[in-house]
């Protein structure tokens, strides 16, 4: 009964979208676009044409939509990671679906075909972008478990780690937020889907996440893509009990540490003209195109500053299960030498406006302190993105 | 719960004071990562565009590598760089590649979103010849500020809704824009802003249920007096009487008035926001509260502390349609002026419509059964609407019933009218022959007869 409206709010919040691309291939072309929507606030760029008026008690819906999604083409021919471990995947997928009822089943299974979907991932909190599948919050302690346990087979120990440290920002922001959002929480603001049939020869992706987390494994025989893959933290360290947590301690430190060695001239070339306030491929950023490479060549660094990059690499390749990140890592270790590092502003820690990147032929890194109203201090968004083999594909376009 | 007045006194204090609260004390909901973006809104004329540039000034600081607050971003030498700035990064050019000539004007700070903005009024100009399909240019803050997004939208003619037009960012800087749409070239005469937005408010309260009802359940009582809990014919006769109840009429409407008004000019401003599912649970429930207050006054001269109260958040509600036009800002005092002039042309009508039947029903025995029916009428429709809006039930049974009332206005009030006549005409005859009043059903005993029994009690 609510017609809707565009409100100041809304556009605003529309606008801080990171739509851009997914707006431009709207007009560009006619590919489906899907909207993280709630009923009384989905937008889209064409629903500003509505206007007020109408039924009984008619008024606006302010807040909603962040982001749009819109599908952009993508094939199954991606660079993957070799020695996957494809087969423990599908157990265990297999095994967590058949604890689901077949409500639920149908809930978490799309099609391998509904890009639109494959690419619904965000730094937001699921109640600004809702994501597809169940939050674990909707399922029974076994479906919960085997959920969990999908997670685990995909990651490796140390990714395992790193999505429980995520969860767990989030469950000291639903204590802790200033600006009181209550739809924080491990269980709530995460959730999984699968898309196509689990299968040891044909492809199929499982998704996992929620806010400031987003993991997108598509598997295709023994080979696997781990990109786009999304990190972030707010805040940036916080104690649990007596113990102090830093989701993000491995990837910005060793990021921090390759930065940190750069002689000055050196940092000169590394440092970009341009700032940077957040992430430049986030989500819906899913036109292929990537920023053009600048910064210092890893080639002229040190054999030992090398090191240190490449340390940054694997502190986020290596959240993935140990066959695959290691395949995927030596890829990345052969093209060093054509990889840049660059930086925007700054480089120190707690700078309002850092922003450090790896650009290979391939790999593309992103760490980045950002702002937000939940917290005063700045906070981090990391994106690992592959130019080759996002969503197991070649090179996604709009 | 006591049934004693001064609780009812107490309870309808407290809902007020709880509405007033929640009204002064939400900002508009926070967002986890907020992001600053930029807005181009343009409107596209037959021989220039012109364009509102609104630039948040963090990131405008950021950009800049300057401190940009709301009172040094407007000292003349700054705000001169600024439109410098901007001019050479925001262009139009056409179908040719020829670029139109831009020029930046009047700079002034505006909040939107809790964020304060440069305004800036920008003219594009084709360098001869009409406006045809144009490309527009648009890397202010995004050359500096890589993560910066711009959000352009348009419109045609000088009032309405703008239209998505784009997002901007480091991966495009630049959007095709039509020069104008069939639909609104025949359209945009008639289209002027000042009377768009008085027809907005009278569409608005003409066809807003809820709105209109409040406003009658706070009429129902107008003729009447409060005598304890209990609602009496005046004693007054005659025309002092009738004007007595005018007065108390102009009271109530102005109360709402005053109310929404406030609410409406600080929403459109941005600085009062409420989810809309609390301003519309508010708003069912002061239809509730103003039935219940007709059928036995909550306090004394209720209607105009309820229409006062409750119109802070009929406020809120008109803003929320307000902001759907997504105005420039240049345009916003003489929208406002207008919607709210549509809204209380509206209010006047409906009272012109409907006092005259009540004041003459209420000199009639039917009238307590009249308003008692009308109040139920009323208060079940709203209990209806704040099950829905609060949550509490997915679909409304009795909404097919509200827009009954709001599709057929004129037969509504003529067959009030009828009734009102009908009944004073039958009243004569009835007092030229004595008819023993014990005869007469107790619920319509004339309330002046109340009066007198009231006093024996």
């Amino acid at each position: 009964m609510t017609p809707l409206l565009v409100t100041p709010a809304l556009r605003r919040s529309f606008a801080a979208s990171l739509a851009v691309a997914a707006l431009i291939s709207v007009s560009a072309c006619s590919s489906d676009t899907t909207t993280s929507s709630s009923p009384s606030a989905s937008s889209s760029a064409s629903s500003s044409q509505r206007t007020g008026g109408g039924p009984p008690g008619g008024k606006g819906a302010p807040g909603g939509a962040m982001q749009t999604f819109t599908a952009v083409d993508l094939d199954t021919d991606g660079a993957n990671a070799s020695n996957a471990n494809t087969s423990d995947v599908v157990t265990a997928t297999n095994a967590f679906l058949a604890t689901l009822d077949d409500a639920t089943k149908a809930k978490v299974v799309y099609a391998f075909t509904d890009n639109a979907s494959r690419q619904t991932w965000s730094n937001y909190p699921s109640a600004q972008v809702p994501r597809k599948g169940v939050a674990l919050s909707t399922l029974s302690d076994t479906s919960k478990a085997a959920a969990l346990a999908v997670v685990k087979t995909m990651l490796s120990a140390q990714g395992y780690a790193q999505v429980q440290t995520i969860q767990q920002a989030d469950d000291w922001l639903k204590a802790n937020s200033t600006s009181g959002n209550s739809s924080f929480g491990s269980d709530v603001d995460y959730f999984i889907a699968v898309y196509g049939t689990p299968s040891t020869t044909d492809p199929f992706m499982v998704q996992f996440g929620g806010h400031h987390l987003a993991r997108n494994y598509t598997y295709k025989g023994t080979t696997a893509s781990i990109t786009p893959d999304f990190t972030g933290t707010e805040p940036k360290t916080f104690t649990v009990g007596n113990t102090t947590v830093e989701p993000l301690k491995e990837k910005a430190g060793t990021l921090f540490a390759a930065f940190d060695s750069l002689s000055a001239d050196q940092d000169a070339q590394a440092k970009l003209s341009a700032k940077v306030d957040d992430i430049l491929m986030g989500p819906s950023v899913d036109s292929g195109k990537f920023p053009t490479t600048e910064g210092v060549a890893v080639s002229s660094l040190s054999a030992d500053q090398k090191k240190l990059v490449l340390a940054a690499i694997a502190a986020w390749v290596n959240d993935a299960a140990p066959g695959q990140a290691a395949s995927m890592l030596k890829t990345y270790e052969s093209q060093l030498d054509q990889t840049r590092i660059a930086y925007a502003s700054s480089k120190t820690v707690d700078g309002e406006d850092t922003y450090l990147r790896i650009d290979g032929p391939r790999v593309w890194i992103e760490l980045v302190n950002t702002r937000s109203q939940s917290t005063p201090n700045v906070h981090y968004h990391g994106v690992w993105r592959d130019k080759t083999d996002d969503y197991g594909s070649t090179n996604p376009s709009a | 719960m006591s049934r004693h007045p001064s609780s009812w006194r107490r309870g309808v204090s407290l809902l007020l004071a709880c509405a007033t609260l929640l009204l002064l004390g939400t900002a508009s909901t926070a967002s986890a990562h907020p992001l600053s973006t930029s807005a181009v809104l343009l409107d596209v004329g037959t021989t220039s565009v012109s364009a509102t540039v609104e630039l948040p000034l963090d990131e405008l600081s950021v950009a800049r590598d300057q401190v940009l607050t709301a009172s040094t971003v407007i000292e003349a030498s700054t705000l001169a760089e600024l439109c410098t700035y901007v001019q050479g990064h925001l262009s139009a050019s056409d179908a040719s590649g020829r670029t139109w000539s831009t020029v930046v004007t009047n700079g002034r700070v505006e909040p939107v979103d809790g964020v304060d903005n440069l305004v800036l009024d920008a003219t594009l100009t084709p360098a001869s010849g009409p406006v045809g399909d144009f490309v527009l240019h648009d890397d202010v803050i995004v050359d500096q500020l890589l993560s910066h997004r711009v959000f352009v939208s348009g419109r045609y003619g000088s009032t309405g809704s703008y239209t998505t037009l784009a997002m901007l960012s480091w991966q495009t800087q630049s959007v095709p824009v039509a020069s104008a749409t069939p639909a609104s070239t025949s359209a945009a005469p008639a289209d002027e802003g000042f009377v768009a937005a008085v027809r907005l408010g009278i569409h608005h309260i003409a066809t807003g249920s809820d709105h209109l009802l409040f406003l009658i359940m706070l009429l129902l009582p107008a003729p009447l007096v409060a005598a304890g809990r209990r609602w009496q014919a005046r004693p007054d006769t005659g025309l002092g009487g009738a004007a007595r109840s005018g007065v108390r009429v102009v009271h109530v409407v102005t109360a709402f008035a005053v109310g929404h008004s406030c609410t409406l000019v600080l929403g459109a401003l941005g600085w009062v926001a409420l989810p809309s599912r609390l301003v519309e649970s508010g708003i069912a429930l002061s239809v509730l509260v103003s039935a219940v207050h007709a059928v036995r006054p909550l306090v004394r001269r209720g209607e105009v502390l309820i229409a006062g109260g409750f119109g802070l958040l009929h406020g809120v509600a008109f803003a929320a349609i307000l902001g759907g036009l997504d105005l420039s800002r240049t345009s916003l005092v003489t929208t406002l002026l207008g919607f709210n002039l549509g809204i209380e042309l509206t209010q006047l009508l409906v009272v012109a419509l409907v006092m005259p039947s009540l004041l003459l029903l209420s000199r009639t025995p039917a009238y307590p059964a009249v308003r008692i029916g009308v109040a139920t009428l009323g208060a079940v429709l709203a209990a209806g609407w704040l099950a829905q809006r609060a949550g509490l039930v997915g679909v409304n049974p009795l909404e097919p019933v509200a827009p009954l009332v709001v599709d057929h206005p004129v037969a509504l009030a003529v067959g009030l009218a009828v009734c009102a006549l009908a009944l004073t005409g039958l009243q004569r005859v009835r007092a030229t022959r004595p008819t023993p009043r014990r005869s007469l059903p107790r619920w319509a005993a004339p309330e002046r007869e109340r009066l007198t029994t009231d006093t024996c009690r």
